[in-house]
Formats: C-alpha cells, sequence, structure tokens
C-alpha cells in the first residue's frame, strides 16, 4: 500500500517536465534567476522533489505565498462540498436503485434508467447554471455564489446550508446517475443467486430477504464504485466551484491556470493524486470491514 | 399394468437453428432495443446538421449585425444575437460540428491508444504487463479534468490541442479492458496454433486475438466519445477549450458565467446547453444498445 502511494505521488514529475520549458519564454530574466528558472528542468525538478520531501511545496509564482498554506487554506470548502454532494448522492441513488432492481421493467425503472443517463449526459455547468437560473435568480430563495453570505462575521449555521444546497445538488447529479445504475445491477445478479432462493425456501418474508440478504451483498461492489468516483468528483469541483463562486480548491485551480503560476498548479496536482489515493485505500478498508472474506 | 399405448408420435419440430453470426445477432438484439435506435437517429441527425451546418444556417456564423446587439429571437433572429451581434442559431449549427469531431477524433484517439497498450500488455505479461499498467494506475489516481486543465493550459488552448489532450489522457480505461480481454485470450487453442504456426507476435495480437475483443472495445469507445464531448464543453465553459471566433456548444455557454447574461439572456445559454444534453444522451443510450447487444449479461 505505502509502494503503491510513493509511485502514485511521484508523477507530479512528467506535469513538471511538461510546465517548465513555456514558463521560462514571458518572464524576466531578473525573475528567472530570483526564482531559479534559469537552471536546467532537471535541476529544479530534483530540487522541488527534494523540498517536496521535507514537506514544502514551494511557493507561488503570484503573491510569494507557500503552496501548501494557499492549498490547505482551499482544502476545507472543497472537502465540505464533495463531502455533501457523496452523501447526498448515495442517499438519493440506493434506494432508486434498489427500487429500480425490484421491480425491473416496471415503469418506475424505466424512468429511473432514462434519469440515470440524463443525470450523467447532463454537464454539470448547465445543470448549475439552471438551478442559478431558478432558484437563485428568479424565485430568489437560495443564495447564487459564495460559501457565505459576504461582510458577515459569524454566519450561522443555515446560511452556510443554504449556500451548500445548489453547489451540492449540482455535484451529485451525475454521480447519482452512474450510482443507480451500479445498485441496480448488483441487486439484480444478488437477486438471481442461490442463497437468496434458500432464504426464500426458508420462508423469510420478502422484506428480509431483501435488505438482509440481498442488498448487503449488492453494495459491496458499491463501495469500490464510490472510491473510483473521487477523482470524478474532484474534476466536477472544478467546474462546480467556477459556477457557484465556491472558493475551493476547483477554483484555485482555475486562479493558478490563468496566472500561470506554475508551483501552485503542481502543488495542486499532487495533492489531489494524494487525496485521490487516500480515497481508494479508505475505500479498500471499508470494502474489507463490509465484507469479512477479504483480509488485508 | 399395461403401457399406455403410444397412439402417434408427434412430429418434432426441429426448433429454427439460428445460423446468424455473431454481428448479425448483436444487429438483431440492437434493433430490439428502442431507445437506442431512437438514439442512433438523433444521433444521424445531429451528424447531419453538423456536416450540412454552412448550408441551414441562415447567416454566417462570425459576423455580427450592428443592429442587434444581445437582442432576443426574432424572426430575423430565431434564436437571437450574443453579446457581439452574431446569429445564435447559426453558431449553434456551425457549433455541431467542433462539438461532434472532437467526441470523435479524441475517442478514437484514445481507442487506439488504449487497445495497443493493452494489448501488449495483456499478450507479453510479465514485467512489460506490470511497467503498464503502474502507468495506467498512475493517470487514473489523478483527476482527469485537471490534467487535460494542466496540459491545455501549457500547450495553449486550441481546437486540435483539446482534440489531442482529451485523447491522450482518456485511454486508461480502454487499455484496462484491452489487457484483460488479452489477459484471458492468450491461454486459448487458437492463439496456440497461430503460435505453432509461426504468426509473428503482431500478427497473432492484432489479426487473430484483437478482433475477439473488439466488442468491449466498441462500447468503451462510444461511451468515451460521449465524455469527450462533455469534457470539451467543460474546458470551453471555463475559457480553456475552443477560442472563440470558433463556436462550441462549450463555448457559447461561456458567456453564461456573467450573472446578467444568465439572467436576462437565456437564448444564450440554453439551446446550446441543451444541444449538449441530446448529443451525449443519445451516444449514451447508442452505447447502452451496443453494449446489450454484443454482451446481455454484461451490466454497467
Amino acid at each position: 500500500m505505502i509502494s503503491y502511494l510513493i509511485i502514485n505521488a511521484a508523477p507530479g514529475n512528467p506535469v513538471t517536465m511538461l510546465l517548465n520549458p513555456n514558463m521560462s519564454a514571458g518572464d524576466l530574466h531578473s525573475l528567472e534567476v530570483a526564482l531559479g528558472l534559469n537552471q536546467p528542468v532537471w535541476v529544479r525538478y530534483w530540487e522541488w522533489l527534494i523540498q517536496l520531501v521535507h514537506g514544502n511545496l514551494g511557493f507561488s509564482y503570484v503573491n510569494y505565498q507557500p503552496v501548501l498554506a494557499r492549498i490547505l487554506r482551499r482544502l476545507p470548502a472543497t472537502a465540505e462540498l464533495m463531502i455533501s454532494a457523496i452523501l447526498l448522492s448515495y442517499i438519493v441513488a440506493i434506494p432508486i436503485g434498489v427500487i429500480s432492481a425490484v421491480r425491473q421493467y416496471s415503469a418506475v425503472d424505466h424512468v429511473s434508467t432514462i434519469g440515470a443517463f440524463l443525470g450523467f449526459s447532463v454537464p454539470s455547468f448547465f445543470i448549475g447554471l439552471i438551478l442559478l437560473y431558478v432558484f437563485a435568480l428568479n424565485m430568489n430563495v437560495l443564495p447564487a455564489s459564495g460559501q457565505v453570505t459576504v461582510g458577515v462575521v459569524s454566519p450561522s449555521i443555515g446560511d452556510y446550508l443554504s449556500h451548500l444546497i445548489l453547489p451540492a445538488i449540482t455535484l451529485a447529479l451525475g454521480n447519482i446517475g452512474i450510482t443507480v445504475r451500479y445498485v441496480r445491477g448488483a441487486l439484480l445478479d444478488c437477486i438471481r443467486q442461490d442463497y437468496v432462493r434458500t432464504a426464500r425456501a426458508k420462508g423469510l418474508g420478502e422484506r428480509v430477504v431483501l435488505y438482509k440478504h440481498a442488498l448487503h451483498n449488492a453494495l459491496l461492489p458499491v463501495i469500490t464504485i464510490a472510491g473510483l468516483q473521487i477523482p470524478v468528483l474532484f474534476s466536477g469541483a472544478v467546474i462546480t466551484e467556477q459556477v457557484f463562486g465556491w472558493p475551493g480548491m476547483g477554483q484555485l485551480t482555475i486562479q493558478a491556470i490563468t496566472q500561470r503560476d506554475y508551483p501552485t498548479i503542481m502543488g495542486i496536482t499532487l495533492i489531489a493524486a494524494v487525496l485521490v489515493v487516500a480515497g481508494n485505500l479508505v475505500a479498500d478498508l471499508c470494502y474489507s470491514l463490509a465484507d469479512p472474506r477479504i483480509r488485508l | 399394468m399395461a403401457l399406455p399405448q403410444i397412439k402417434h408420435i408427434e412430429p418434432v419440430t426441429e426448433p429454427i437453428v439460428d445460423a446468424k453470426s455473431y454481428w448479425a445477432m448483436a444487429r438483431r438484439r440492437f434493433l430490439r432495443h428502442k431507445l437506442a435506435v431512437v438514439s442512433l437517429c438523433v444521433l444521424a441527425l445531429l451528424v447531419l446538421i453538423a456536416i450540412f451546418a454552412s448550408q441551414l444556417a441562415p447567416m454566417s456564423p462570425y459576423i455580427s449585425d450592428p443592429t442587434a446587439f444581445s437582442a432576443p429571437p426574432s424572426a430575423h433572429h430565431l434564436l437571437g444575437t450574443d453579446l457581439i451581434g452574431r446569429d445564435v442559431l447559426s453558431r449553434l449549427l456551425y457549433a455541431s460540428r467542433i462539438s461532434l469531431s472532437v467526441g470523435l477524433v479524441s475517442s478514437s484517439l484514445f481507442v487506439i491508444i488504449g487497445t495497443m497498450l493493452g494489448a501488449v500488455a495483456g499478450y507479453y505479461g510479465g514485467w512489460v504487463d506490470t511497467a503498464v499498467m503502474r502507468f495506467t494506475d498512475m493517470i487514473l489516481s489523478f483527476p482527469v479534468l485537471m490534467l487535460i486543465l494542466v496540459v491545455v493550459s501549457v500547450v495553449g488552448p486550441s481546437l486540435y490541442n483539446v482534440m489531442a489532450v482529451i485523447g491522450l489522457i482518456g485511454w486508461p480505461g480502454v487499455a484496462r479492458l484491452v489487457r484483460s480481454s488479452f489477459l484471458s485470450l492468450r491461454e486459448q487453442d487458437f492463439v496456440e496454433a497461430a503460435k505453432a504456426s509461426g504468426a509473428s507476435d503482431a500478427a497473432i495480437m492484432f489479426r487473430h486475438m484483437l478482433p475477439n475483443a473488439l466488442g468491449p472495445v466498441l462500447v468503451a469507445g462510444t461511451f468515451g466519445a460521449a465524455s469527450a464531448i462533455l469534457t470539451e464543453a467543460g474546458l470551453s465553459f471555463l475559457g480553456l477549450g475552443v477560442q472563440p471566433p470558433i463556436a462550441s456548444w462549450g463555448n457559447m455557454l461561456n458567456d453564461a458565467q456573467s450573472m446578467t447574461v444568465l439572467h436576462t439572456m437565456p437564448w444564450l445559454w440554453v439551446p446550446p446547453g441543451v444541444m449538449i444534453v441530446v448529443a451525449v444522451l443519445a451516444i449514451n443510450f447508442v452505447g447502452d444498445g451496443i453494449r446489450d447487444a454484443l454482451d446481455p449479461r454484461m451490466q454497467l
């Protein structure tokens, strides 16, 4: 597991290689010397790597703040958004997936199938814009952007939540579509298995068979999918944060890219990769907790 | 006990043997999937629109009308005009060319790369396999959009760069699929036979094994085209994809980042959004149909 982490943490490398040649073109020579950019790529990369081991991700080209501090300041907002999106998507998707599987080929199933395809076919920014248009601009019930109301010193929980609703729905929607399909597929597989027939033959009620026997096993692959969804959510967060002016890592990414702030860009990609790997690790651990057949 | 007398023997009707090939059967199963067939028609229509955009468009998508800036839909401009007076309908039609070709080119690119890498990894196994799959895992552990954003910002945003970058980064899924089917195909007798008859490695991989692994690749390619269109739209929406004056559905939505446009000029951002949804939905349904047709047991 640790070696996996290291392997995955390393490839700031190709990104660095790509980034550096372009950098020196536009900037002043003195600035280049100050930032150490007149040195060859591999020297800079090596130094970056050494610093990385010491926990230093370098300093922003734009405001000379340490990159790590900049990212850590943005991380909680993104985490808040992603976690609420994940919770929301499972709360919505699992029941729909179950109903859809139990009544396979019914009207409910068809509607949920089409809905699921819509969920992952509609671009998140379009959903975001529609939600903004309807709820923030026309009905005026929810705030349009930001994490809290600007200027409020100690915002209430209600203020936080009302800002969170629209971005969280936007980010969750694609995930809901995919999860519904997986839950449905996994449950359909389980229902046809022998042990479910045995449970029915014992005379257990349909409810017990379904929720205690079938669903428990059907949700196992869903845990794996949850792990795989984390990078997708990160990508979604970049766009969602842009639409809703959410002060998270996604917005920082866009800022850094438009400002050509390469140390920050590299730091973000690295941190994102580490978080993705950590997320997969957590998913693996949950999997072994949920399924006693798997031992670490 | 007397045996019951057999009066007459029912003539055994032979079950009609379906002597059709794998692909013919797949086509029949596909045609039963109504949603997929409808989607295929929609997709065909979109392709026709893209091809004949210059004939269908009422006016040039690049020339602005000085009498109508940000004009609402009217008889003259059916979908209104944008902030600098260009006809939205014409831009919408021309944009379908860009968006669909990004989907086609990018997904072909990553299907080819993924197939090559997956085939080599699955066929040779051993350290080649380990090396290729580690590299694949590495790419997979980055949020794709962030990686694409970074690379695009370095090579510069343009239509061809966007196509290339999406294609060059999207292959890991296909590589994994091809590798896993090659791992099981490798053990089969026909591969042994091909080896014994002296076929070269390349011939075995691409002439003998690949056709047997084509089904899942086709499905992955179809879904990949849909996600490539979404990615291009996302990039262009952020202003880091296809650059104006070239119209793409994504960059037409870019204007809607301003609250005024969003609130007061829905004709600017609703039509391109709807087009993206229709195109992506149609491609995804077609992909679903192909998947059901090729392997009814496969689940999403």
